[in-house]
């Protein structure tokens, strides 16, 4: 199968059945009408019905994705995983490394095969620093800490 | 004309050295914070009022109210230029504003947005000034079953708005009531789809859909198209809309005003409902409604209009009642409390020169953000002619640090990752993504009115549709379900011809 | 050589771990053979579970100076919202037991989080080192000053036993919803709690004649007494509220006493040392009956209501109690 809106369809369809699967878990009826479980059960099923429609929207001949068009390749599919990566690598290292180092570290990662390592390093910290400056020391908004303490 | 007397008393004050320089810094942090994605009015002045604790309230309320509008105009300049929206009102913006930016036309866009909001503002305020004691018990009359019967012709205006397919619109709209269910079930109290995490228990945040959604997915797929070739980032040139254009955009600007300084009016309201309200009456009063989604100005003008004009409205269930219209607003209420004065209909007479020099200061502000958008507009359009390759690293570093401030928790950064996916990966497959974020808004207070309802009226749906507004409202709400039908049917055949093309 | 480097290089490492053992020893000895503790000696975080700007934030930060006066050392304020309160009290919960990270919780909404059957909860009250309660607010049922049926709260009781009357309530089994649920347990009065995200929406929905009583608390509700928007009819607290003292308690006007009351209290997570415990207790009693700081928390219409640690555990007890006698009301 090489049709991606198909594929995009299924997804969505696993996912509303796995919520109207949760959506039996909570009372459908309340004391006076619908339950906290009736409009997740409706609105989940109708998702379901209509990914439905969509694979089937998907199937025809005007209306279908490949693979082929949508992915990224190359350098494109590269920098898509690099910025996804970096988020992800953001989560995991600022609760040891701190915020400064490691939001300098994400942004270098980004910036560094586009431009000279002295640019990129002068961006990613002065932008940080400045970030930093403004939320952490102006807003009072506790940003991950190292064991420094920054 | 004793009006007129307090509003000279009001600009006394306001017009007072120390009290223009706090308005000044007011609208200035208020254009940074509009700019940052993240950190939207409500967070942005929330979090500022500890640096007012040491002021006198009067320059307190001032500086605040000034971060507050001030926001209003620079949640536009991110929207338009990198489509990322600073604030939920900005979300409909970025439906033709960005376009705009990408056909060169985003000095265009951000001139009228100004003008617009100017324009929105200060003729709300004056509105305040005129009407506030006329108007509360209308404001009043809007119960449970009203709210439900004006959400859900909203939501009609977001499947109506979702044109293109109509499985496609549809099927956006579910995803984003799905994504409302999440979290505490109003009337019930049952913790819906938490799954043990206590991030989950109040669902999901807002502002992490809208800056994964519309930010994170649009980087990802900017990143795609730069190495196919090489986006030009959007130049600022000339700021006033063409000569055939003033007129459109004028009496979009005109509809603004009105639509947004009465919407202001209702309770509760969401400062998105009066740019969404604004946006499809535009398009449904479009000679031409094709031409939205691909850069109309008046599908900027309209909504940048109408939601200033709405942050004015809001004043008078602000001042009179203590009620505020949106978050934001509660926000400002808070502040108000904080500094000790309570909002009500005795806040006219008691503290009457507070009333009227925060109204003074505010004619004042705009007029600033008047000056700081028209003239540098360019300026702040610097942010988009630095490279893409440049400007992406920055974005996601203020997008980390903004989700983050949300809750000071790094689980919101994951949400940001989850919702940017996502939305790339929705619009690969030709899914619009602005009716998600705009129908999670709707969703939840859509269940909590209609259970209300039902609460109220032991059970008794019918209720809705006999009470005089909300009948008048179910009955626009058919009527613009079946409009859509048709105007889809329409529609159709032109697309597949389109896509044959 | 490249084995000898890992030698020296662990050994390093190795020398480190064991000095910062020693350290870590050495410093709880001499804190304890001292008999007295030399806590604080860095600065506290104080964890409030809502976002800046919200009332708990506001009592939060004007205690904040009282507290740092006390305890010779900065005290931040730390805002983790989220999850209604949950996010911020589990991370109280889970922080480091050293008495440098404290927080605030809010009943009746923990106790009621705590006895939700949907909650999948990891904490309990057993995981908190009480410190000792700061703010009380007690309910308040209002009444529209033009309603004809009743025209004060004996006349709205009694009205209630044969007649529904809708109330306001803001969260399921929190403080206004209790307050409710409790009058119609012990008076047997037929109110009907109408769920609102929030008291703007409460307010304005009574206000608008669509619900017939506003059930509040004291804080929200005097000003517009004061204006005469509403009549706040009785207060449910065991005594009268200092910002209504025209108002009469549910006990004065001929009921069975009706106790609802929303707290904010101090608390250090579970494993604490006596002595930091100590320090703190007495710290946070000293700054909190404070008159300076009383004066304060009066001027932004908040009620103190000092309670011991000990005091303060027993009535979060009380409130868990409570909730759990209403279950088959809350429909639980």
């Amino acid at each position: 199968m090489k049709n991606y809106g198909v594929w995009v369809g299924i997804s969505l369809l696993l996912f509303s059945l796995f919520m109207v699967r949760e959506s039996l878990k909570y009372p459908y009826y309340g004391e006076y009408g619908p339950g906290p479980g009736l409009f997740p059960l409706w609105l989940s099923g109708l998702m379901g019905v209509f990914s439905i429609l969509f694979i089937l929207d998907s199937l025809r001949k005007n209306n279908k994705i490949m693979f082929s068009e949508v992915l990224p390749k190359g350098a494109a599919l590269v920098g898509v995983l690099k910025v996804v990566l970096s988020i992800f690598l953001f989560i995991i290292i600022s609760p040891f490394l701190g915020y400064i180092v490691s939001s300098i570290i994400v942004m270098l990662i980004l910036l560094m095969p586009d431009f000279k390592w002295k640019i990129s390093l002068g961006t990613a910290a002065s932008v940080t620093v400045v970030l930093y400056v403004v939320f952490n020391l102006i807003l009072d908004i506790p940003l991950p800490t190292n064991m420094l303490g920054w | 004309m004793e009006t007129i007397q307090l509003l000279m008393t009001g600009f006394e004050i306001a017009l007072s050295w120390q009290n223009i320089l706090y308005c000044l810094a007011g609208v200035s942090v208020g254009m940074i914070v509009g700019i940052l994605p993240g950190l939207g009015p409500s967070a942005g002045t929330a979090l500022l009022i500890p640096l007012t604790f040491a002021m006198d309230p009067i320059s307190a309320i001032i500086m605040l109210s000034g971060i507050f509008y001030g926001s209003m105009y620079g949640g536009t300049i991110t929207t338009v230029l990198v489509n990322v929206p600073g604030e939920a009102a900005s979300v409909v913006t970025s439906l033709d504003g960005y376009p705009m930016a990408k056909k060169g036309r985003a000095g265009v866009a951000l001139g009228i947005s100004a003008i617009g909001s100017f324009v929105g503002g200060v003729v709300a305020i004056i509105g305040v000034a005129l009407v506030a004691p006329h108007l509360v018990k209308f404001a009043l009359s809007f119960g449970p079953p009203e709210y439900f019967a004006l959400i859900l012709f909203g939501m009609t205006m977001v499947v109506g708005l979702a044109g293109k397919s109509i499985i496609r619109g549809v099927l956006a709209v579910l995803i984003g009531l799905v994504l409302a269910m999440f979290g505490i079930a109003p009337s019930s109290g049952d913790i819906r789809f938490s799954f043990g995490q206590a991030f989950l228990i109040d669902g999901f945040d807002f502002v992490t859909i809208a800056m994964g959604l519309f930010g994170l997915s649009e980087i990802l797929l900017g990143l795609e198209q730069q190495m196919k070739k090489p986006e030009k980032p959007p130049k600022v040139k000339g700021l006033f809309p063409s000569r055939q254009e003033i007129r459109p955009s004028a009496m979009s600007i005109g509809r603004g005003t009105v639509l947004g300084f009465f919407l202001g009016l209702i309770p509760g309201i969401s400062s998105v409902v009066p740019s969404l309200l604004s946006y499809s009456m535009e398009k449904r009063l479009a000679k031409d409604p094709s031409r939205f989604g691909k850069g109309a100005i008046e599908g900027v003008a309209g909504p940048e209009t109408a939601n200033n004009s709405f942050t004015g409205g809001a004043l008078i269930p602000l001042f009179l009642l203590g009620i505020p219209s949106s978050a934001t607003m509660a926000v400002l209420l808070g502040a108000f409390v904080l500094h000790g004065l309570q909002p009500g209909p005795t806040l006219f007479v008691r503290h009457a020169d507070f009333v009227w020099a925060v109204i003074a200061s505010m004619f004042i502000g705009n007029l600033l953000l008047l000056f700081m958008n028209l003239p540098l507009a360019k300026f702040w359009a610097k942010i988009a002619s630095i490279p893409f390759n440049m400007l992406f690293p920055i974005i996601i570093a203020v997008s980390i640090v903004g989700t983050y401030s949300i809750s000071n928790s790094l689980w919101d950064v994951g949400g940001l990752l989850i919702f940017g996916l996502l939305g790339y990966v929705l619009k690969k497959a030709d899914i619009p993504v602005a009716p998600i974020a705009l129908v999670f808004i709707l969703g939840k207070m859509m269940e909590e009115s209609l259970l209300q309802t039902l609460g109220l009226y032991n059970g008794n749906f019918m209720e809705i549709f006999t009470r005089p507004i909300s009948g008048t409202l179910m009955a626009l709400s058919v009527l613009a379900i079946i409009l859509s039908i048709i105007a889809g049917m329409k529609n159709k055949k032109a697309l597949l011809g389109d896509s044959e093309v | 050589m490249k084995k000898r480097l890992s030698l020296v290089v662990s050994s390093i490492i190795m020398a480190g771990a064991l000095s910062a053992c020693s350290g870590a020893e050495e410093t709880s000895s001499t804190a304890s053979s001292a008999g007295e503790s030399d806590f604080p000696k860095k600065p506290i975080s104080i964890i409030v579970a809502y976002d800046a700007g919200g009332g708990t934030d506001t009592t939060a930060r004007t205690l904040q100076p009282f507290l740092e006066e006390e305890l010779g050392e900065t005290v931040t304020i730390v805002n983790q919202p989220g999850g209604s309160g949950w996010v911020g009290w589990n991370a109280i919960a889970a922080a480091k037991p050293d008495g440098y990270t404290i927080g605030f919780l809010n009943s009746p909404n923990l106790a009621s989080g705590l006895v939700n059957p949907t909650m999948e909860k990891q904490v309990d009250l057993g995981s908190f080192e009480m410190i000792g309660n700061h703010v009380v607010d007690p309910g308040a049922v209002a009444i529209r000053v033009d309603d004809k049926r009743f025209s004060n709260f004996k006349e709205l009781v009694e009205y209630a036993k044969d007649h529904e009357v809708t109330t306001t309530a803001t969260g399921v089994a929190g403080d206004d919803h209790l307050v409710t649920l409790k009058l119609n347990e012990a008076l047997g009065t037929k109110f009907k709690a109408i769920q609102f995200d929030g008291t703007a929406k409460s307010r304005a929905a009574f206000l608008g004649g669509h619900v017939d009583v506003l059930v509040t608390s004291v804080g929200e509700a005097y000003p517009m007494h004061l204006e005469k928007q509403l009549k706040v009819a009785a207060v449910t607290a065991e005594e009268r509220s200092s910002f209504l003292p025209d108002v009469p308690t549910v006990e004065e006007e001929g009921f069975e006493p009706v106790i609802s009351q929303s707290t904010r209290g101090l608390v250090a997570p579970k494993g604490v040392d006596e002595e930091t415990m100590e320090v703190l207790e007495t710290a946070f009693e000293k700054a909190v009956t404070n008159a300076e700081h009383e004066k304060k928390m009066e001027e932004i219409g908040t009620q103190v209501g000092y309670y011991n640690a000990e005091d303060y555990r027993a009535l979060l007890e009380q409130d868990v109690k409570d909730i759990e006698g209403l279950k088959e009301l809350l429909g639980w």
